[in-house]
């Protein structure tokens, strides 16, 4: 068990308050205006049954004593109208909070999204931050936690805070009934009322502790189900419902070890935490209610013989009761959720720190962003050090770059690329001109570098060393909006969005003549045509009910036709083919020429006999550019690289 | 329609004996522990009303100090008792529930996945009842998991109702009546707002899956590149906001109804509060109630309608689980429904022998659901084929000629719609299947890993030692068994090197931090490593090698090879295949000439077969594919003048 001192998960409790202010903002982001209504939810929801026990007080008073008819009849009108309107009350808010909460998971999804389109690539492609995206996402999908728990827990805060007002509100009209009503008896009532005070404290004191117990027993139990949960996830979410793994599993009679794995590295770890958490929860929650009820019992005796030797009224019995009764219970739920939330504050980490991740493309922006305004730095750097994101970089101004404007085409000046955490260089030392309308290939083995030069060329990545010019300028000195326009690039993986084909085209509004031109050019037109809504037509029915499948093929069509919309003047085709039968392959390569007509273009592959189509090859080799030439000049070096893999190729099709 | 709603009820009530039968079976009397919860629940409720009338009582009638602390302590500690026992025994029930799930439930369902018939698998009822089974058992809060607790639920609930209603009873008997009768009202009006919500069922069903796909279906992580280079940020900004607002809409309506449905009930609530009140106040000013009485009636006045209203919530809370229950049971049942190993022959036999194949007038059709109409989509036609033992075979074709579908065909993963498939002059289909499955090995296109060690993913049988020990109480027997053991394991081990060497893929193994022992799959291990598709299509090759079954099938192992890795396997393959009946799939035709015949699918027929030189003699499909292909590597050649 966790020592509870001052601090608590190495914060203390200021901190924490401080976490979850920013949390409450940042919930404003996700659902603006929805933490309102849940704050007036809950009060309404302390009031209502402070209505029932003020009535019942009044009107067992009023039986007991005067008995005035008309008195009673508006006691209890006001009872049960009061309670009848703000139910009504509630109710209506009610609704508001359930709205919200129905969006609220996806809600948070869609803002997590919205931040991954504007981190920066290089960030994105660590798997840090992608274990960091499914911590964020698994926190509230799988337990309500995080973003969901804050929800949940402000309206049990600002009820129970209402509640404890509520009943030191029905204890001062005891401590008056006993102390200055007409015939009390302060001076013999003063010892046992403090006496009582001082058992409700103590009993307090107790539950709170003990509640605080409780969750952080769950939460520690939680966490680390958090931890195997993954594994569990990974069989029951993608391994077993996969069609391709189901081969696999029938093939190789796989079910033994998979039940076993399950088992083992996951269920067995939920049961044994559970066991453990209702365990401790027992003892807990156990000594809590038995302090409650016997603070309770006393009370009762108490007061009661208070009213018994006349000092106090018989609604008083009553309302005392209610009142420590519900103090009791405010604060044990108080101290509760206060854990709860301190504890939840590790989730709400989680997801600052993916919302403080660096984002945005531009020089200017990157500056804004450098200082990241969180408490903590534990574990908050990806990288070790801060300040490896700010990167500076001088907007160049669009009069500037006309001077540059003479020197046309793409240029590497040593360009070096090591991925971010690792040693060995994915690129090193590039220098390589392209004219403009030159089209080159890259060619090489697997892992030799020729995906990371793309990527550096469409700014994904900022050379570690050594820069890249088009025109003349530095890439990274464009504003991105406009270095994005001049480029256009299908990669290996592309993807396609269930939407629209004009949308997947286009990207947003279309221009109707040249989306027809593109799909033409791309030799998806027939089919497009042939398809009930034409250009309108979703793909796939995961968004809309009527969407139509592409073949492989299709696809990687459609995904051309994006690049030739775009009429930019570098192309880049990143291994087109790959998933294509001969035919497919030799239709895209074919129309290759044409859609890179006066443009520059470089294009990625295996199939060597592509680099035909092209000025000249550049070979790569572990991260180096070892040969770059004419296809037959480069044929000719018997000893390169690129005679090599040519030779694996082509013997078979002699 | 009538008969459908009772059939439903039938599918609900079995379903849940099912369940509760599996309970039974590993829990035994726990199953009764509902029962406990409910009796303690209905003292603790007495004893919660009886305690301010005690107290009252004695204040009223101003009774000795002495007799006010006895009769509280004592009615007090009951209660305390009574409560504390409620809250044990429910947390038992919760613990022994979620056991329930953890241990049986989820296997239940895994092994489920794991046997069914893999046509069924793939067939879309099969994935639907799969994703709802799946659906029912994933959360420790809801769904079977609640089964016994929801049970419980109804009976304190029931137990509640029933200690207030003889409070009540002894009260008025037309207070009774008038309590049922607003309840009555209450679920008649609650009724006719679900049945309107359900109008909106589909409405909110679209905008759901809508909005699942912008929440759940990408993550711009895959999509990075092209949202950043095309900027479709925007545009999925734009969707992702429409869609929300359509969301807030739609729930809006619902949560509207949902609040009349609470208005009407609050009307009800503010009748019957209104009433006791009335009527209390009036008999106590008339006919002589005492104060105690006051406060207990008027308690178990409130505690009848809350009680019939936890019952109602109880119940619907109740039909829900059972509706997840019925789901969970529906998939068991039809996984073991389409398991077929009921059949006669074992395969074993077969083992360590070539296989012949024979495929007469084979037929396969997928169904497909559309405009309601099941269409039918051939894929392979009468198809008529041999292979004889130890042959080994190539296949070509244009995507979608049905390659695939012929593998699964020949693998019994799927079975002919007509026609028949003779192994060794067997019909496949009297195979048990897991022996049949026994008589491939195989790499397919899309396989992954499982996250455990590289030699666990080869040999799959691998038994860490802690689990032995748990299983084999008997030490001696143990020890035997761990000697034998140990030798195989050697043997086992020497055999996955081998196998990894001959797949190219000795060094890698070797040079990470655990060799054979490093886990794949980082992201869910967090630890060791992930292999490129290059490394990871030749571990594939690994694992089909150390099965070492008498048919090989591989079905385009080379696509993510680079030129020079390609070559590399294709050196390999005529050892590989040493012996063995092969299946090889390829979109290079380069591959085949090591086949001893090729055929060439298009279209769901054979169209072309033979060997590399017959079929480019022939001048059909085949050549020209071959002339597309090694246009360029050709011409090159004649340019050169290195021709053949």
């Amino acid at each position: 068990m966790r020592r509870k001192g001052e601090k608590k998960n190495g914060r203390t409790l200021w901190e924490d308050i401080c976490l979850i202010r920013r949390g409450i903002k940042e919930f404003g982001k996700i659902l603006p205006g929805q933490m309102i209504f849940v704050l007036l939810k809950s009060i309404l929801g302390a009031c209502i049954p402070l209505i029932s026990v003020f009535a019942s007080a009044w009107i067992l008073d009023e039986l007991a004593q005067e008995r005035r008819e008309e008195k009673l009849f508006w006691v209890c009108l006001f009872a049960v109208g009061g309670i009848f309107l703000l139910s009504v009350l509630k109710y209506g808010v009610d609704a508001k909070v359930a709205v919200g909460y129905s969006c609220l998971f996806s809600a948070h999804e869609i803002h997590l999204t919205k931040k991954t389109h504007r981190l920066l690539y290089e960030v994105l492609e660590m798997p840090e931050t992608k274990r960091l995206r499914d911590q964020v996402s698994g926190s509230i999908s799988v337990s309500g936690a995080g973003m969901a728990s804050l929800y949940w827990d402000m309206e049990v805060v600002v009820t129970n805070l209402c509640r404890a007002l509520a009943a030191i509100l029905l204890g001062m009209r005891f401590f008056r009934a006993l102390f200055f009503a007409p015939g009390g008896k302060g001076s013999a009532g003063g010892s046992l009322f403090l006496g009582m005070i001082l058992m409700v404290g103590i009993c307090i004191f107790i539950s709170c502790k003990m509640a605080g117990r409780h969750f952080d027993v769950s939460f520690e139990v939680f966490e680390k189900g958090a931890e195997y949960n993954r594994y569990g996830e990974f069989y029951t979410m993608n391994y077993l419902p996969d069609e391709d793994s189901a081969m696999d599993v029938r093939i190789f009679s796989q079910e033994k070890i998979i039940l076993r794995e399950s088992k083992e590295k996951c269920y067995q770890h939920f049961a044994k935490g559970k066991r453990r958490e209702i365990r401790a929860v027992n003892r807990y929650d156990g000594v809590r209610l038995f302090c409650t009820y016997f603070c309770g019992v006393c009370v009762y005796a108490l007061v009661g013989w208070m009213a018994l030797s006349g000092w106090i009224g018989v609604g008083e019995v009553v309302a005392a009761y209610a009142a420590q009764n519900m103090l009791i219970s405010a604060f044990s739920e108080l101290a509760q959720i206060i854990t709860d939330l301190r504890n939840n504050n590790e989730h709400l980490l989680n997801f600052f720190h993916f919302m403080d991740l660096p984002e945005a493309m531009e020089g200017a922006d990157l500056q804004e962003n450098s200082g990241n305004n969180c408490l903590f730095m534990k574990d908050y750097d990806l990288r070790g050090k801060g300040g490896d994101w700010q990167r500076q970089t001088i907007l160049v101004s669009m009069e500037k770059l006309g001077s540059y404007g003479r020197v046309s085409g793409v240029r590497f000046e040593h360009v070096s690329f090591r991925y971010p955490g690792s040693k060995e260089w994915a690129l090193s030392d590039i220098c390589l001109e392209v004219k403009k309308g030159e089209k080159l290939a890259l060619v090489g083995e697997n892992g030799s570098g020729k995906t990371t030069f793309v990527k550096l060329l469409c700014r994904l990545y900022h050379p570690t060393k050594g820069r890249i010019l088009l025109d003349g300028a530095d890439i990274w000195s464009y504003p991105w909006d406009e270095y994005k326009n001049r480029l256009a690039a299908v990669f290996q993986d592309f993807s396609l969005f269930a939407f629209s084909i004009a949308e997947n085209v286009s990207a947003l509004e279309y221009d109707k003549i040249r989306l027809e031109d593109a799909l033409k050019k791309a030799g998806l037109w027939e089919k497009v045509k042939s398809l009930p809504q034409g250009v309108k037509q979703s793909l796939s029915n995961q968004f809309c009910e009527d969407g139509c499948d592409l073949s492989g093929g299709q696809a990687q069509k459609l995904a051309i036709a994006r690049a030739i919309y775009r009429d930019a003047d570098i192309m880049i085709l990143d291994e087109p083919t790959a998933a294509l039968d001969p035919f497919a392959e030799a239709e895209i390569y074919k129309n290759f020429g044409a859609m890179s007509q006066g443009k520059t273009a470089f294009l990625v592959s295996h199939r060597l006999s592509s680099c035909k189509s092209c000025d000249r090859v550049a070979v790569f080799f572990e991260g180096k550019l070892v040969q770059l030439g004419k296809h037959e000049e480069l044929l000719g070096q018997d000893r390169g690289e690129y005679f090599r893999l040519w030779e694996a190729q082509a013997r078979y099709y002699r | 329609m009538k008969r459908k709603k009772e059939r439903h009820a039938d599918m609900m009530l079995i379903s849940a004996k099912y369940l509760l039968r599996e309970f039974y079976n590993s829990y035994h009397f726990y199953i009764i522990l509902p029962f406990f919860v409910c009796v303690s629940v209905a003292a603790a409720s007495l004893l919660a009303m009886v305690l301010p009338k005690i107290v009252l009582d004695v204040v009223e009638q101003g009774m000795t100090a002495e007799k006010l602390f006895w009769s509280v302590g004592c009615a007090g500690m009951l209660f305390a008792a009574a409560s504390l026992a409620v809250m044990l025994l429910r947390n038992e029930l919760e613990l022994i529930s979620q056991d329930f799930l953890y241990t049986d439930l989820t296997e239940h369902w895994e092994r489920g996945m794991l046997r069914m018939d893999y046509e069924a698998f793939v067939s879309p009822r099969g994935k639907i009842l799969a994703e709802k089974a799946r659906n029912a058992i994933s959360s420790p809060n809801w769904g079977v998991v609640k089964l016994l607790p929801g049970l419980s639920a109804i009976l304190e609930a029931f137990a509640r109702f029933l200690v207030c209603l003889g409070i009540v009873g002894r009260l008025h008997s037309g207070i009774l009546l008038v309590l049922l009768f607003l309840f009555v009202v209450q679920l008649w009006f609650s009724g006719y707002i679900q049945k309107k919500k359900q109008s909106l069922k589909e409405m909110r069903a679209a905008t759901n899956r809508r909005l699942n796909y912008l929440a759940w279906g990408m993550r711009g992580e895959k999509e990075g590149k092209d949202i950043r280079l095309y900027a479709f940020d925007k545009l999925l900004h734009r969707i992702a906001q429409k869609t929300i607002r359509e969301k807030r809409e739609v729930e809006g309506k619902a949560e509207r109804l949902e609040f009349y449905n609470m208005l009407f009930a609050a009307l009800l609530l503010l009748l019957r509060d209104g009433t006791a009140y009335f009527y209390l106040i009036w008999r106590f000013l008339h006919s002589g109630m005492t104060l105690g009485d006051f406060t207990f009636y008027f308690a178990a006045i409130t505690g009848v309608g809350g009680g019939l209203q936890q019952l109602a919530r109880a119940v619907s809370d109740f039909l829900e689980t059972a509706r997840y229950a019925e789901d969970f049971f529906e998939f068991m049942q039809y996984s073991m429904q389409t398991q077929r190993d009921k059949t006669m022959i074992q395969g074993e036999k077969y083992f360590g022998i070539p296989i012949s194949f024979v495929f007469e007038n084979v037929s396969f059709s997928y169904f497909v659901q559309q405009e309601g109409k099941k269409r039918e989509i051939p894929v392979i036609k009468n198809l008529n084929l041999t292979i004889l033992p130890g042959e080994s075979i190539a296949i070509v074709g244009v995507n979608g000629a049905g390659k695939s579908t012929f593998v699964k065909l020949l693998c019994g993963l799927l079975t002919p719609s007509e026609g028949r498939i003779l192994v060794n002059g067997v019909d496949s289909r009297l195979f048990c299947r897991e022996d049949y499955f026994g008589l491939f090995s195989a790499v397919f296109q899309k396989s992954g890993f499982l996250p455990v060690s590289v030699a666990e993913n080869i040999m799959l049988n691998v038994k860490p030692k802690r689990a032995k020990e748990q299983e084999n109480r008997n030490y001696c027997k143990e020890k035997e068994d761990a000697l034998i053991d140990n030798e195989n394991q050697k043997e086992n081990i020497d055999t996955m090197w081998e196998c990894i060497r001959q797949a190219g893929l000795e060094e890698k193994i070797k040079s990470l931090p655990k060799g054979a022992d490093t886990c794949l799959v980082r992201e869910i291990t967090h630890e060791g490593t992930d292999l490129s598709g290059g490394q990871a299509q030749r571990l594939l090759l690994a694992r089909a090698l150390y099965k070492d079954a008498p048919v090989l099938v591989l079905d385009e192992p080379t696509a993510a090879l680079d030129p020079v890795a390609e070559h590399e396997i294709y050196q390999e393959y005529r050892k590989m295949t040493r012996g063995k009946t092969s299946i090889f799939i390829s979109h290079r035709l380069a591959s085949t000439r090591f086949c001893d015949q090729i055929l060439l699918f298009s279209d769901g027929r054979i169209l072309e077969s033979g060997t590399h030189k017959e079929l480019i003699a022939l001048g059909g499909q085949y050549a020209k594919m071959f002339e597309v292909q090694s246009r360029y590597y050709r011409e090159e050649e004649e340019k050169d003048g290195v021709g053949e």
